[in-house]
C-alpha cells in the first residue's frame, strides 16, 4: 500500500481492502450469500425488467467485489463439490477471514462438513494465521434445519479454541441474518 | 550442542500461559468487559460497544502481565450455550462470571446457572471471579448487596478463591483490578492447575 493509499485509508476516504474466502460444501448457498452481499452494495439501479441469472453450481471458484462500511471486501467463492475442495487450501496465505457456510437441513452431510472443516483448520496456513471464521447455519427458512447451537455441537466447533469465530443462523433466499454475520467479520477484521 | 542451545533458546522465550473463561447470561457484557481488557492491556481500541452483538461462538483475548500471558475466552451467554460451557472447563485457569447488577428480574436465573458452573467437578478448586457489571448505571445493584444474594452459594465454593467485584465495563472501571486479582489468583493456585508452557 503507498502513502497515499494509507493516509486516505486512514482517513477513511478510501476504504480499506480485505479479502475472505467463503467455504462449504456443494449447495450449502456460498454463491446466494454473496449475491446477496453485492445487491445490497451496489447502488440501487432502476428495476431490471430482467430478473438476475439463476444461480448455478460454482466451478472452480469465481473472483467478487463488495463494500462494507468502510471495508472493501474481495470474496473467493469457492466450489464446494467435492473435486473442486482440493483447490480451497491454495488460497488460505491470502486471506484476512473464513466463511464457512453450512446448509443447516442436511443432517446427512454434517459428518462429511466435519471432516472438511477440520482439515481446512488443521492446515499449515491457517495454523499460522489465526483469522476468524464466521459459520452462517444456512436454510433456516426451512422445516428442520439445524439451530446454531445443534450445529455447534454437529460439527464440534467449541474445539476451535485458538480463534475467534461466531455462527449465525441464516437464510441466503430471503437475507435473514446475513448482515449480522458479515458485520461480525467486519468488526473482526477491523480490529487488526 | 545444537540441542542444548536450542533448549536454552526454548527456556529463554517460552511463557507461562493461563487460560480464563468469561461466563454469565446473555446480555450481562462479557464481550464488552473483553473488548475493554483487550484495550486497557494492549492499547487498541476495541470493538464499539454499540456494535457488539450476542456472541454464538468465542472471542478471544490475550493479554501479557509480567512475561505471563492470560488468554481470555469469551463465550456465548445464551442459554442453549450453557451446555457448551463445560467442554472449556478442564482447560480453565480461572472463571470470571459476569452479572448483569442491574437486571434485578433475572437474578434467580443468575443464581442457578452460577450454583450449576461452580459446583461441577470439573472446576474444583479453581478460582472464581464475580463481577457485578453495569456499575455506570446508578440502579445497579451494589456489591454488597449482589454479596448478599450469593452469600449461600458462595459457602459451597469451598476452599477456593473467590470474590465479587463492581466493574463497569462499558467505562472501564473497576476492569484493571479484576485482572489484578485473577493474577495474583492464578498464580496462587499454579499447584493445583499449573500454567501450560508455549513459545
Amino acid at each position: 500500500m503507498g502513502f497515499w493509499t494509507a493516509f486516505l485509508t486512514t482517513l477513511g476516504i478510501v476504504r480499506r481492502r480485505v479479502s475472505i474466502l467463503i467455504l462449504g460444501l456443494d449447495n450449502s448457498g456460498k454463491t446466494t450469500i454473496i449475491a446477496h452481499f453485492i445487491r445490497a452494495s451496489s447502488v440501487p439501479a432502476a428495476p431490471s425488467p430482467t430478473s438476475p441469472p439463476p444461480i448455478v453450481p460454482t466451478v472452480g471458484f469465481s473472483l467478487e467485489k463488495f463494500d462494507y462500511e468502510n471495508l472493501n471486501f474481495t470474496v473467493f467463492d469457492m466450489s464446494g463439490q467435492g473435486r473442486y475442495r482440493e483447490l480451497w487450501k491454495h488460497y488460505y496465505d491470502d486471506t484476512d477471514g473464513l466463511v464457512w457456510v453450512l446448509d443447516a437441513g442436511d443432517k446427512e452431510r454434517m459428518a462429511v462438513v466435519r471432516e472438511e472443516l477440520w482439515s481446512v483448520l488443521s492446515h499449515k496456513a491457517l495454523q499460522q494465521k489465526k483469522i476468524p471464521i464466521v459459520f452462517f447455519a444456512n436454510k433456516m427458512d426451512l422445516e428442520g434445519s439445524l439451530t446454531p447451537q445443534e450445529c455447534i455441537a454437529a460439527l464440534g466447533l467449541e474445539e476451535i479454541r485458538d480463534r475467534n469465530w461466531n455462527i449465525v443462523a441464516s437464510s441466503a433466499v430471503n437475507g435473514e441474518g446475513l448482515n449480522r454475520g458479515l458485520e461480525w467479520l467486519a468488526g473482526q477484521l477491523k480490529e487488526r | 550442542m545444537y540441542t542444548l542451545i536450542t533448549g536454552l533458546y526454548k527456556q529463554w522465550t517460552q511463557k507461562e500461559e493461563f487460560y480464563v473463561i468469561i461466563l454469565g447470561l446473555d446480555n450481562a457484557g462479557k464481550t464488552t468487559l473483553l473488548e475493554r481488557i483487550k484495550s486497557i492491556y494492549l492499547g487498541v481500541a476495541g470493538l464499539p460497544p454499540e456494535k457488539i452483538a450476542p456472541t454464538v461462538g468465542l472471542n478471544i483475548g490475550k493479554v501479557e502481565i509480567n512475561n505471563t500471558r492470560l488468554n481470555f475466552w469469551d463465550l456465548g451467554g445464551q442459554r442453549e450455550l450453557h451446555s457448551i460451557w463445560e467442554k472449556y472447563y478442564s482447560e480453565c485457569h480461572a472463571i470470571v462470571f459476569v452479572v448483569d447488577a442491574t437486571d434485578k428480574e433475572r437474578i434467580e436465573e443468575v443464581k442457578e446457572t452460577f450454583e450449576t458452573v461452580i459446583t461441577n467437578d470439573t472446576v474444583e478448586g479453581v478460582p472464581v471471579l464475580m463481577l457485578a457489571n453495569k456499575q455506570d448505571v446508578p440502579s445497579a445493584l451494589k456489591v454488597h448487596e449482589i454479596k448478599e444474594i450469593f452469600n449461600p452459594i458462595a459457602l459451597r465454593l469451598g476452599a477456593r478463591d473467590s470474590k465479587v467485584l463492581p466493574v463497569s465495563a462499558l467505562k472501564g472501571d473497576g476492569v484493571q483490578e479484576a485482572v489484578d486479582w485473577l493474577f495474583v489468583r492464578l498464580q496462587r493456585n499454579r499447584t493445583n492447575r499449573p500454567p501450560i508452557f508455549r513459545n
